[in-house]
């Protein structure tokens, strides 16, 4: 089966910083992935070469297994960064801009507009609209003429619980509609509730790739609370096995590769007299597969 | 094409600041042109309606058009600007827009502007050609290429404005510098290069394009009706030599213009956005 995506060896650097480095990796059909990234790990950089906004220096990347040319975009409907519009003209007049190009009908301007539930601001001066609402019209001209790929840039940027959780829902209505959906965000607890996929970013290059059900396997988590806490650290700081995810004044949240790993934290702790008031292991968030990740 | 035309089309008319400065345009020639053309001064002996005589009016009028081109350079720099500083540019590319589309985009309303001085110019003369008296009966066309070729020297103008643009990204510094150009930048840069190379400057060919009438020449013409004077100084008065002639300039102006094309092309193609 022909990726939806293909990204091969893609480096890009701004001046003497490397934002991306021979990052390669591919996107099947119906799948979400999820872009994770601390900031300046090449998230954006990625989704603008990708979206022809900004020239590799060097790499390749094709879609649909075609060579990018621009009209590869009217096939994906993209939401980069902050959302983009002509302020003074209507909700609807942007919405004419974006359908234009796609030759969508009007109908199919009032339905985007109708998914994101903005009917009643149809003919209200963009710069009228709160940062909720332009980011939800932004969602809305991604979705005019049904474009197969979705590309979101931090898509719940500037929305209350209420307009987060609505933008899930609509991801996972587009996803159940076969959608393929790529999203970048440091809402890691929204990307693991929507994501199929995910890719870990540090420096541009890829640390972390895969599932996010095996990627979440591939570690455990242990939360000790001891009254020696800081005897508990040196045992931690002084085995590569583990490593610290959070401390705080009782405790500390560890990650360990395997069984293993757990049965010598136990022996070293019995070691050193230390009694753990919390021994909980557990199955790892996906951001804390992210922490660990990133802080190779 | 068409797709382009639409879109400029949505995002011109919706621009409040667009129709304001194209009214101060259309208002401030139109006002200009008729107050001047009625005015009774007289120079010894010749009256300023004088330059407003059916085989001077065209090239007054043009001449007069062309203080105003600036105007036209700054809306579409405000026009440019906008989709920069709003990062529209970069929405349009990624809605699939090419960046080949989003300059002929530009030049579409460059072009389009291009044939309102057209069409501003002819209205405004054939108008001070009745209220001055200078037609009676059908109006005249004499020199009338010279209003083609204004309409020529403001695309001239508004390409070079949007290749300002292009390269310093911002609106404002974008306006101030392109106006330095014309004032003071070029006209430095000219003065020190020998004749006849310093007539080959950009904004000195494209301004020459609608040269100021010939005063001293049709002064003297009158003159010589009041007055005895010899017709061969009077032909060597008004042939007196203002640099590059007409159709050189033309040509070497569009040149130009094709040059500030190509290099705004070029920026378009390989920014980043």
């Amino acid at each position: 089966m022909v990726p939806i995506l293909s990204v091969d060896s893609l480096s890009k650097r701004y001046k003497n910083v490397s934002a991306l480095n021979k990052l390669s990796f591919n996107v099947n059909k119906g799948e979400v992935l999820g872009i994770l990234g601390p900031n300046g790990s090449g998230k954006t950089t990625l989704l603008s070469i990708i979206l022809g906004v900004r020239k590799a220096c060097s790499g390749t990347f094709n879609w649909f297994g075609e060579n990018y040319t621009h009209n590869i975009n009217k096939r994906i409907g993209a939401l980069l960064e902050v959302p983009y519009f002509y302020p003074y003209l209507s909700v609807k007049r942007n919405m004419e801009i974006t359908a234009i190009n796609r030759n969508c009908t009007t109908d199919e301007i009032y339905q985007a507009i109708e998914q994101v539930e903005l009917t009643e601001k149809l003919n209200h001066p963009v710069y009228t609209l709160s940062l909720g609402m332009k980011q939800r019209l932004a969602i809305a001209q991604t979705l005019v003429g049904n474009p197969p790929v979705l590309v979101f840039d931090e898509p719940t940027n500037g929305l209350d619980p209420e307009g987060i959780a609505f933008v899930r829902r609509l991801i996972r209505q587009q996803h159940e509609n076969g959608k393929t959906i790529i999203i970048a965000s440091h809402n890691l607890d929204e990307i693991q509730r929507v994501c199929t996929h995910v890719i870990i970013l540090k420096n541009g290059q890829s640390i972390a790739n895969g599932k996010v059900d095996e990627l979440l396997k591939l570690k455990q988590i242990v939360q000790v609370e001891t009254d020696k806490v800081e005897g508990l650290k040196a045992i931690v700081a002084n085995n590569p096995n583990f490593k610290i995810i959070d401390s705080y004044s009782e405790g500390i949240t560890i990650s360990v590769a395997d069984n293993e790993a757990i049965k010598l934290l136990n022996e070293q702790l019995t070691d050193k007299n230390i009694v753990p008031k919390l021994f909980e292991i557990r199955q790892p968030s996906l951001e804390e597969i992210f922490l660990d990740q990133v802080a190779k | 094409m068409k797709h382009i035309l639409r879109t400029e089309w949505i995002k011109t008319k919706g621009f409040s600041t667009f129709w304001t400065l194209l009214g101060l345009h259309s208002i401030l020639f139109i006002v200009f042109v008729l107050i001047v053309s009625q005015l009774n001064i007289q120079l010894q002996g010749v009256t300023i309606a004088r330059f407003f005589a059916p085989e001077h009016l065209w090239q007054t009028t043009a001449w007069l058009a062309s203080w105003f081109n600036l105007i036209l350079a700054i809306i579409i720099a405000v026009l440019t600007g906008n989709e920069l500083s709003f990062s529209t540019f970069r929405k349009m590319i990624v809605e699939g827009y090419s960046r080949f589309e989003l300059m002929l985009g530009k030049l579409f309303l460059s072009a389009a502007l291009s044939v309102y001085v057209f069409i501003i110019v002819t209205i405004t003369g054939i108008a001070v050609g009745y209220f001055s008296g200078a037609w009676t009966t059908l109006p005249t066309f004499i020199h009338f290429k010279y209003t083609l070729i204004i309409a020529i020297q403001a695309l001239a103008y508004m390409v070079l404005a949007i290749t300002f643009v292009m390269i310093f990204r911002s609106t404002a510094l974008s306006i101030i510098l392109y106006l330095l150009y014309f004032a003071l930048i070029e006209p430095i840069i000219r003065f020190f290069f020998n004749s006849p190379w310093d007539s080959y400057f950009p904004v000195k060919i494209i301004s020459n394009l609608t040269p100021m009438p010939n005063f001293l020449g049709i002064i003297a013409e009158d003159l010589q009706q009041l007055q005895s004077i010899d017709p061969n100084t009077l032909v060597q008065v008004q042939n007196a030599p203002t640099g590059v002639t007409l159709l050189p300039s033309v040509l070497i102006a569009i040149a130009y213009t094709l040059i500030f094309i190509g290099v705004s092309t070029l920026i378009f193609k390989r920014r980043d956005f």
